[in-house]
């Protein structure tokens, strides 16, 4: 005899429905988002060979250089969430979606440390050639990969998403 | 687990879909939400009125005139609804000897 009164199977497929419709909404927030257009790589190359040339300037001028560089990301990237229009929190993202984060912020540090390394190594502005080129090609690379994999989660989910435009 | 542990505000797929997606967003916009849920103007705006009179989510307006959006924010009621609700689906569907479903979670 059961303890609680069973579920119909209407009920259970119903509980079921409920379940994929929300599983479907949520990988939205990773599937849908707007291509960034050509010039968005590069204009962060800049600004991360930027922040290597503040250091070969005097002290005040590096302060006032690493804040207006930091301002300009900041105002690109809340530009970026604004036209995405979601803030994904992170929590839950799909494994393939992760995993190209997680190779992201490898590829984040290790560019760090090579510009690092070629600044006290070689000289400031070979440190800022090697920014440049290092960031543009990550944020390049991770596009590409990132619209793959989300390319591949949309179509695993059978769901066909709209091409949205450029911001 | 029975029905009786089901959210009846949460029961509407379109509003369990829209407070899912914020489940799992620091913000929400409106025309993004719109489109990722496939619904009008109107019925997402009574959807989401609806889950902000029970205090499930907070909203906020930017900008002004054609680039005036709203953003909407789960709120810790809301996340705490939707976490048990999910819990009652879960439930619901794993009671079922060959019914299984993506396990979902509300976190």
């Amino acid at each position: 005899m059961e303890s609680e009164p069973a579920a119909s199977a209407s009920s259970r497929n119903s509980a079921a429905n409920q379940l994929k419709a929300l599983h479907d909404a949520q990988l939205s927030i990773y599937t849908r988002y707007p291509t960034v257009s050509r010039w968005y790589p590069p204009i962060f190359g800049l600004l991360a060979a930027a922040m290597v040339v503040a250091f070969a300037t005097p002290p005040w001028l590096t302060v006032v250089l690493w804040v207006v560089v930091m301002c300009v990301a900041g105002i690109g990237v809340h530009w970026y969430l604004d036209k995405r229009g979601v803030i994904p929190s992170g929590r839950g993202a799909p494994p393939a979606i992760r995993r190209e984060m997680r190779l992201f912020y490898v590829g984040y540090c290790l560019s760090i440390a090579g510009v690092i390394a070629c600044y006290l190594l070689v000289s400031w502005w070979a440190a800022a050639l090697l920014a440049f080129v290092i960031f543009t090609a990550l944020i390049t690379v991770y596009e590409a990969r990132y619209a793959r994999a989300a390319e591949q989660v949309a179509s695993a989910a059978g769901r066909v998403e709209l091409p949205r435009n450029k911001p | 687990m029975t029905l009786d542990h089901l959210n009846p505000l949460l029961s509407n797929t379109k509003r369990l879909a829209a407070l899912g997606v914020l489940a799992k967003s620091s913000e929400v916009e409106f025309v993004f939400l719109r489109q990722a849920l496939g619904l009008s103007d109107s019925d997402l705006s009574k959807q989401m009125g609806a889950l902000a009179d029970a205090d499930y989510l907070t909203t906020r307006k930017t900008g002004k005139g054609r680039n005036r959006k709203t953003w909407f924010k789960i709120t810790g009621a809301g996340r705490k609804a939707i976490r048990q609700h999910i819990s009652a689906l879960n439930g619901l569907v794993h009671d079922a000897p060959n019914a299984p479903a993506p396990p979902v979670d509300g976190r």
